[in-house]
């Protein structure tokens, strides 16, 4: 039985995690390559706690917010900052009855400053329990 | 309850083996006249003990198959369905009917009019339809602390289906029948509903899936005419 539930709370985290993920790359002859951020701070605005720390990242998963339209978060590179906003679309669906309620969103619009990232496009706006990559950034070539 | 099934299972197993024996086929053509025509009303007895296992679930079924022609049957099953699921986090309600018709074939002949037990396969064309809706759902989020309260209001859901059944009904007592079958379904048409699909479906079984294997146990009394 505690084998069964532990399973169950697994199966549910994975079906119910809906991050908005969010992939760094960097613009070399006309084609964008993942790169990775040496020691990162991300923060939700309006929030304290870091959601990354200090940390070397490739892809940023962002919690949205579920009872707003719309959620911002502050990136910390090691020279500057940008900011990230993100308008969304938020529907509710039951994953099942063993695992409740799950919001999901439609990405509509981004605001972002550009100190360190060039350009942002959004590649897939809905954001399910789809393990995917949702926005790409570009970073100038020397953004460290 | 497990013997019972055995007992059954072995009951019915002998009787085929001593219909081949004995040249069933060949007997087929020459035994048109045992044959009177009846009908057999059926209550479905699995679903209460489900309860015991599913207590947010409750299903109860009849059916009634008539005897139109020999070893030919139509048949008719008709139920309701009523959901109702309690959690911190939400409740979730459905309560439908369905309905399921088709024919079944007596594949065990008869050799004299005294012989009603049957082993038949079947067809079925399945319905159901089910109003479903949750509330009291609170929607959370850790990172933001940020919560609210909403509800979906409730919302028709219709499905069609198709079926393969095959069964026993073995005749304990003069026209009492106990009975097993073992279905297979498949969805032909369904409600498109993205926001919540039905925890169960109406006569079907699971909602999310396009398959389903069920298991009926039932007890039957025939009406002769």
């Amino acid at each position: 039985m505690l084998l069964f539930t532990g399973c169950q709370e697994e199966l549910c985290e994975e079906l119910t995690e809906n991050p908005l993920r969010v992939g760094f790359y960097i613009e070399e002859n006309g084609e964008n390559i993942p790169v990775e951020i040496d020691s990162m701070s991300v923060v939700g605005i309006g929030k304290e706690e870091l959601l990354y720390d200090d940390t070397n990242v490739g892809m940023l998963e962002l919690p949205l917010d579920v009872s707003r339209d719309s959620c911002g978060f502050k990136f910390y590179f090691p020279q500057k900052t940008d900011t990230l906003k993100v308008y969304y679309e938020r529907n509710l669906s039951l994953v099942s009855i063993e695992c409740g309620f799950v919001t999901f969103f439609e990405i509509l619009d981004l605001e972002m400053t550009n100190n360190v990232i060039k350009s942002y496009s959004i590649e897939e706006p809905n954001i399910t329990n789809v393990n995917e990559e949702h926005i790409f950034l570009t970073v100038y070539p020397d953004f460290d | 309850m497990k013997n019972i099934y055995f007992l059954q299972f072995t009951l019915i197993l002998i009787k085929v083996l001593i219909a081949m024996g004995e040249g069933f086929a060949e007997d087929q053509g020459n035994n048109d006249t045992i044959f009177r025509p009846s009908a057999r009303i059926g209550f479905e007895m699995s679903y209460p003990a489900r309860i015991l296992f599913e207590p947010e679930t409750e299903q109860f079924e009849t059916s009634i198959d008539i005897e139109f022609s020999k070893n030919w049957f139509g048949v008719l099953e008709a139920g309701i369905l009523g959901v109702d699921v309690e959690r911190d986090d939400f409740n979730y309600y459905s309560d439908g009917y369905f309905f399921r018709t088709g024919l079944d074939f007596n594949i065990l002949g008869r050799e004299t009019l005294k012989e009603n037990d049957v082993v038949y396969f079947g067809l079925r064309y399945g319905y159901g339809k089910q109003k479903h809706g949750a509330d009291n759902i609170i929607v959370y989020d850790e990172y933001w602390d940020t919560s609210y309260t909403t509800s979906v209001d409730g919302s028709d859901f219709e499905s069609h289906w198709g079926e393969i059944v095959g069964g026993v009904k073995t005749e304990l007592f003069a026209n009492l029948f106990i009975g097993w079958s073992l279905r297979l379904r498949l969805i032909l048409h369904e409600t498109e509903e993205t926001l919540m699909k039905p925890y169960r479906i109406a006569g079907f079984g699971s909602g999310g899936e396009n398959t389903a294997i069920d298991f009926n146990y039932s007890i039957f009394y025939r009406i002769p005419f």
